[in-house]
């Protein structure tokens, strides 16, 4: 927000230094416009992110050895056992590692230098709403299926930046090797 | 004159801006490539079934732009190199190797969720005598799990209407959830459901009377 506000505070400024050149002043708007366009976007994406950070858990923190975050935008959290890992959070490990079981019993552990995005968990018996969907951008994984996998296999992808891996059961390690 | 000098200036100052607008563009440009450049470099991936507790031995399918490899054995792994090419022949792992590659993550894993069952009298939120005898050892069993989560299910058997039973579930899963209160979790740690007559563990026809699904399902995670 602060960073959307100053951005303009300048511009404004920039605009009432303006000479009376023609040329200049024109370009110079068009720039301004463009400025206040991208400023708008920046401000509608950081308004939209609270509906996310709002959103329930989907697991919970259950072991930890060394340290691990989560990284949702600009906002880095450090994790301890007990910890909530909430929609579209980025799970990174440097030399730590972290354990995580989901609501559904799904469980999965996080080596070091890794980092994991979450991008989609819904688990609605009721709606016969599942899915489970996590990317591995690089690093060390162990994978254990819980009842989305039994009740709708279908709904579990785990991808990589270059493979995508259907589960049809149950516990598989996965590598990804980083830069 | 001054308007000239100022005018000068403007069109200076214009100049650099676009220059440096430039500059950052062409920075821009730059950063894209080089991270596609690195996106596409070989990151190897390695996928390993291994098996389940019991020994019983899952599936997984691993796909790629260039094709797909089934892995159904145990400690059976495949590699990728690329997006590109299909994954490459199954390879059985040895247990050395994977300890090797993977003993943080396998060291780190949490407890698999466990679920127990409370029975109770008919017709009421009373526990069997032999459910109440067994309260303390599952309380026991709660403490080995850190930052434990429970989910509490109420149901009925068929005896009686559906909404009786719906009511009648629901005050069953709440006389466990009040036992584990008392242990001290936290109120958004203990999730509760009451499934009423409609999940039995045995089914039967309607308005029959079944021990066996006079029941809460308490499963810790």
């Amino acid at each position: 927000m602060s960073l959307v506000t100053e951005g303009r505070h300048k511009d404004d400024l920039d605009l009432s230094r303006q000479p009376n050149c023609a040329k200049g002043s024109r370009l110079m708007g068009i720039i301004y416009a463009v400025r206040l366009r991208l400023g708008c976007l920046a401000f509608f994406l950081f308004m939209a992110a609270p509906a996310v950070a709002q959103d329930d858990g989907v697991a919970l923190v259950k072991v930890l050895e060394g340290s691990a975050f989560t990284i949702q935008g600009d906002d880095k959290q450090v994790l301890s056992v007990g910890s909530a890992i909430r929609r579209e959070d980025v799970v990174e490990t440097a030399s730590g590692t972290v354990g995580l079981t989901f609501k559904d019993g799904s469980r999965i552990s996080i080596g070091p230098n890794s980092r994991i995005e979450f991008k989609k968990f819904e688990f609605s018996s009721k709606e016969g709403k599942f899915a489970f969907f996590i990317s591995i951008i690089r690093g060390t994984m162990l994978y254990i299926s819980g009842i989305i996998a039994k009740l709708s296999p279908e709904a579990v992808k785990i991808e990589t930046p270059v493979a995508t891996v259907v589960v049809r059961g149950t516990r598989f390690l996965a590598k990804v090797e980083g830069d | 004159m001054t308007v000239r000098l100022e005018e000068a200036f403007a069109f200076c100052r214009y100049i650099v801006r676009r220059l440096l607008l430039r500059a950052r563009l062409s920075r821009t440009i730059y950063l894209v490539v080089l991270l596609a450049a690195t996106g596409c470099a070989a990151r190897k991936n390695i996928f390993v079934l291994l098996p389940d507790k019991d020994g019983k031995i899952g599936v997984i399918e691993v796909h790629t732009k260039g094709g797909v490899q089934i892995i159904d054995q145990a400690n059976q792994s495949t590699q990728v190199a690329d997006a590109d090419s299909k994954p490459q022949t199954p390879a059985i792992l040895l247990k050395t190797e994977i300890v090797a590659g993977w003993g943080a993550v396998l060291r780190n894993m949490p407890l698999p969720p466990k679920t127990f069952i409370f029975y109770f009298q008919w017709d009421t939120d009373r526990l069997t005598p032999e459910s109440k005898a067994q309260i303390s050892a599952i309380m026991a069993e709660v403490e080995n799990y850190p930052a434990a989560e429970l989910l509490i299910v109420g149901h009925t058997d068929r005896a009686g209407t559906t909404r009786w039973n719906a009511g009648l579930s629901l005050r069953r899963a709440k006389t466990i959830e009040a036992l584990f209160r008392e242990t001290g979790l936290r109120h958004n740690l203990i999730e509760i459901e009451s499934h009423g007559e409609n999940n039995p563990l045995i089914s039967t026809a309607d308005g029959i009377r079944e021990p066996k699904n006079r029941r809460v399902e308490v499963t810790i995670r």
